[in-house]
């Protein structure tokens, strides 16, 4: 299973005229169709049919199978190529597009190894496709998915960035407003929460930062999510502050409701 | 006599010749204003660069005292809007989505984690808190604290995994 976040898409656009606008993303992996017209939706029903076709022969067994596995391959292929589209969207600062044409260069490798594997699927025979069938899947599970897991941090901890500076900036606002009352009024309170404030602001900023490294040192997708979980719940802290500060100056200014 | 009749006698009104001539003097006695000289003057260029100088100086700093770039200097009237909670909460549901749908990252990763063939997710990352989030475990958007990541949905649709773990075999 992919990791999904908001905007990801794993799946192909499906042509049909009837469904879902071709520009529409999709947060399943249930995709009906690639753009090559690949039917994505793979069940159970699938699989059982090469064991029907197994009694009809190994030849069946084997057209079966082939047209299973290429079918399989083709719509991971389109997972990854949708994938990298949103990623490459995605507008970034300087510091992070380092970070996405890394892994941007990481899919774009994934995609040529789908390429290889359906090169080899031609001319196999059946003990040949379960080879191929394995290799795939091993490589899917310790290569691909900690790519796509870390490309879906990326792209959430590119949606935390306006969040940071938006609480900068808030900082920077309250600032002047406590600054006003301290010279009114000195409060202990209120120079305190503000203290508070700004450095955990410094820790949610440095723990931001951290998570660039992450990316930069292809630390592993828990630990990057980790990390990412970690600023986010200091910027929390740094607003549940505010909301502290807020609270005092209400006591202090009261205004009309 | 009517009030018609004396308002008409006033246009025979007349001066006393006496007062007419000595007036006529003062009036033709009197030297003419002599014209203001434009010619060139250090003094009066040297004024007149100060005078625009100190319009556009001027006319600048109200540009900037209403475009607001004092903000955030001494200058700046104090904003107490800075700590509107509502404003506040607004910024603080963004981050609590944001935590969200990291939440749903760490679902995901837990989720593969159970199956055989994905990449092991350790469980140190301890998924972070909403800020928003009641008592109850309900957002204040109606949503439920925990997220579920679409793996607890129960389809007969393969993943890629599932199908070439199928093939494999």
């Amino acid at each position: 299973m992919l990791p999904l976040a908001a905007g990801v898409v794993f799946i192909a656009h499906n042509r049909a005229p009837v469904a879902v606008a071709a520009s529409t993303p999709r947060l399943v992996h249930t995709a009906m169709q690639t753009s090559t017209g690949t039917n994505c939706t793979i069940t159970p029903a699938d699989l059982d049919a090469i064991t029907a076709a197994a009694s009809d022969g190994l030849l069946a067994e084997l057209s079966v199978r082939k047209a299973l596995l290429v079918r399989t391959i083709t719509c991971a292929k389109t997972d990854t190529t949708l994938l990298q589209n949103n990623l490459n969207s995605i507008k970034t600062a300087d510091t992070a597009k380092t970070i996405q044409s890394q892994l941007s260069g990481k899919l774009d490798d994934a995609i040529n190894y789908y390429n290889l594997e359906l090169g080899r699927v031609n001319g196999a025979g059946i003990a040949g496709t379960q080879s191929v069938a394995h290799d795939v899947l091993a490589w899917r599970s310790g290569t691909y998915n900690p790519l796509a897991a870390q490309v879906s941090n990326f792209i959430v901890w590119t949606n935390n960035q306006p969040l940071f500076d938006t609480a900068a900036n808030r900082l920077s606002s309250v600032e002047s407003v406590v600054g006003f009352i301290e010279q009114a009024a000195p409060q202990n309170d209120l120079q305190s929460d503000f203290a508070n404030a700004q450095s955990l602001v410094e820790t949610a900023n440095n723990e931001n930062r951290g998570v660039a490294d992450a990316f930069l040192r292809s630390l592993p997708p828990d630990q990057t999510l980790g990390l990412i979980q970690q600023s986010l719940a200091s910027l929390s802290d740094v607003y549940q502050k505010f909301f502290d500060i807020s609270a005092i100056v209400q006591t202090l200014l009261p205004t009309k409701n | 006599m009517t009030l018609f009749e004396l308002l008409k006698q006033f246009k025979k009104i007349e001066p006393d010749t006496a007062f007419t001539e000595t007036s006529r003097r003062a009036i033709l006695a009197h030297e003419p204003v002599a014209p203001i000289a434009h010619g060139w003057s250090a003094q009066r260029t040297l004024w007149k660069i100060f005078e625009t100088g100190a319009a556009v100086a001027l006319t600048g700093f109200f540009v900037l005292l209403i475009t607001g770039a004092f903000s955030g200097t001494r200058f700046s009237p104090v904003q107490y809007s800075a700590l509107d909670p509502q404003s506040l909460h607004a910024e603080a549901q963004a981050i609590d989505i944001q935590v969200q749908l990291a939440n749903v990252n760490y679902a995901e990763a837990v989720a593969e984690s159970t199956m055989p063939t994905s990449v092991r997710k350790p469980a140190s990352a301890a998924a972070a808190r909403p800020l928003l989030t009641t008592a109850s475990g309900t957002t204040p958007n109606g949503g439920t604290g925990t997220a579920t990541g679409p793996t607890s949905s129960v389809t007969s649709t393969l993943t890629i995994d599932q199908a070439l773990q199928g093939l494999a075999k």
